[in-house]
């Protein structure tokens, strides 16, 4: 726990020292339960209390559901960057890189101080969208630390890594809104 | 030591906002389903966990139709779009008022009709005031009189209280210059009635007649009961309409906003400011409400961040408008149709 504590601590405020640590002998159960706890988060922050058995077993169903996303979203993310690795010839670390990207995700527990602040309607709302912002823009930067520290790569290359996929695929989108916004103009005529 | 010790209380930190926020979820449900009238001023938690007190600014633009509209991604201020805000105001208690802004020529009777009905229903629950904009004729004057009270600009054109239908005749063109005829299998003889390959004969003219006399008619028992037979008694000035009035101005003819107000059509002369004045003053006599003002929030119309997403994605796609259907009368965009629309 004392161990668990200090790599949190770290992970927030002393960032490089601590995931060269973690590389050294990563404690990826740790991060398993981060990612379990982090992706549980949502559907208490989201929670509406249940107003029978029914709203009870939909809570407990989308708390399941969210746990099984978060999951597999992060073993499919170290899965994707092994593949990239491989291309680069750098594959093997992904026990480390599960852990860093775990540990990267800590920022995101201060999401739920965040809600309370859409009680102050308008200005509150806005602090929370901004706060949310912030925390979103951290967790970005400690997860490509992560992959620099896993994989020995670059910045600049991480970028290439991330930007590639992210462009393809909002260019085949856009791509994909204006073809069916054309067919049901066409066929709504 | 000093590590442990932050991490532990950020963690606690973390654990308690979620906790206040559940527990926030549950007094805001709480104490929004045991709110009255009665006891909104007396619950000290309602204002600072549920929507606060409101009037509702609604609009409806353009022809009332079910027709889609030409915007993929905003129905803004259509009637199909008031309609939906209007169900959703008859389940949100922190509505105090409704005030709808209307601009409209009229349109299709069942969706003006449709829409009356859900006025009258809200007026039971709360007041409701219309303001004309450059036009509230036919159908829209049909959606106004189910409003406590009317304003109007005094150049408003409003009236045309009336209904239409419209088909056209092509068959001596279609026959005699193009040499085409139409071949109609049908159930009964009034299965194609006023069809355009054929003239109107006069049973099928005194058919449709009845048709619209009747339509007539509920338009006439829609403005008496929205109207003439309004009894309320919220502090605001309202003009007197009387049945003989209405039925000899009933006629289709159209009025200006001064006139509908000498004739009791319309209750005061003014716009959105005068109108915002009065629905106020009718929400706090009618939930005897303390509050200076109350804040007006837009119901069914895009703003902020949705108004410019919604406006960048159109302009980004290029709007397409189809001008030739846009020329065309409405009783031809909408043939065979009961109109309440001035054409």
């Amino acid at each position: 726990m004392s161990n668990f504590l200090d790599n949190f601590y770290g992970t927030l405020f002393h960032p490089d020292r601590t995931f060269e640590g973690l590389k050294n002998d990563p404690p990826l159960f740790q991060g398993f339960l981060l990612v379990i706890f982090v992706s549980m988060l949502a559907s208490f922050i989201n929670f509406q209390p249940p107003g029978g058995i029914f709203d009870f077993a939909f809570f407990s169903a989308g708390l399941f559901f969210s746990v099984i996303t978060g999951i597999s979203s992060w073993l499919i993310l170290a899965f994707f960057l092994e593949i990239i690795a491989c291309i680069f010839k750098q594959q093997g670390h992904t026990k480390v890189f599960l852990t860093l990207s775990a540990f990267s995700l800590i920022p995101w527990l201060f999401l739920a101080p965040t809600q309370l602040f859409k009680v102050w309607d308008l200005p509150g709302t806005l602090l929370g969208i901004f706060l949310g912002f912030a925390i979103w823009v951290w967790v970005i930067i400690l997860s490509i630390k992560a992959i620099m520290k896993a994989y020995d790569a670059s910045f600049g290359r991480v970028l290439i890594i991330l930007l590639t996929p992210l462009i393809g695929s909002s260019i085949t989108t856009l791509w994909m809104i204006y073809f069916f916004s054309t067919l049901i103009r066409i066929l709504s005529n | 030591m000093k590590a442990r010790i932050i991490s532990l209380t950020l963690i606690g930190l973390c654990v308690l906002s979620i906790l206040v926020g559940i527990l926030h979820t549950f007094i805001a449900i709480r104490s929004h389903d045991e709110e009255t009238p009665e006891n909104i001023e007396q619950s000290i938690l309602w204002d600072f966990s549920a929507g606060e007190n409101k009037i509702a600014l609604l609009s409806l633009n353009g022809v009332i139709s079910s027709e889609q509209p030409e915007n993929l991604f905003s129905d803004a201020g259509s009637a199909e779009s008031l309609q939906k805000a209007l169900r959703k105001i008859l389940k949100d208690s922190s509505v105090k008022g409704v005030l709808i802004k209307i601009n409209s020529q009229g349109g299709t009777v069942g969706l003006s009709q449709e829409i009356n009905s859900l006025l009258l229903r809200i007026r039971k629950k709360m007041p409701v005031v219309v303001t004309m904009s450059d036009l509230a004729a036919s159908g829209g004057y049909y959606i106004a009189c189910a409003a406590d009270r009317i304003y109007a600009q005094p150049g408003t054109l409003t009236g045309s209280i009336g209904v239409i239908m419209q088909s056209l005749d092509a068959h001596e063109l279609l026959t005699n210059k193009l040499g085409i005829r139409a071949n109609t299998i049908k159930s009964g003889k009034f299965k194609d009635i006023a069809s355009p390959y054929r003239a109107l004969p006069p049973e099928e003219r005194a058919l449709l007649q009845n048709l619209i006399n009747n339509t007539y008619n509920q338009f006439v028992n829609a403005i008496i009961t929205g109207r003439v037979k309004r009894n309320d008694e919220y502090n605001i000035a309202r003009a007197k309409l009387s049945e003989s009035t209405l039925r000899k101005y009933a006629d289709g003819r159209v009025f200006t906003g001064e006139q509908a107000k000498k004739l009791g059509f319309v209750d005061e002369l003014g716009g959105l400011y005068e109108a915002q004045q009065a629905i106020n003053k009718m929400a706090k006599q009618k939930f005897k409400l303390s509050a200076k003002e109350l804040p007006l929030v837009q119901y069914n119309a895009p703003t902020g961040i949705e108004n410019l997403l919604f406006g960048v994605t159109e302009s980004f796609f290029g709007g397409s408008k189809d001008v030739t259907r846009e020329l065309l009368p409405a009783g031809v965009k909408h043939s065979h149709q009961l109109l309440y629309i001035w054409e």
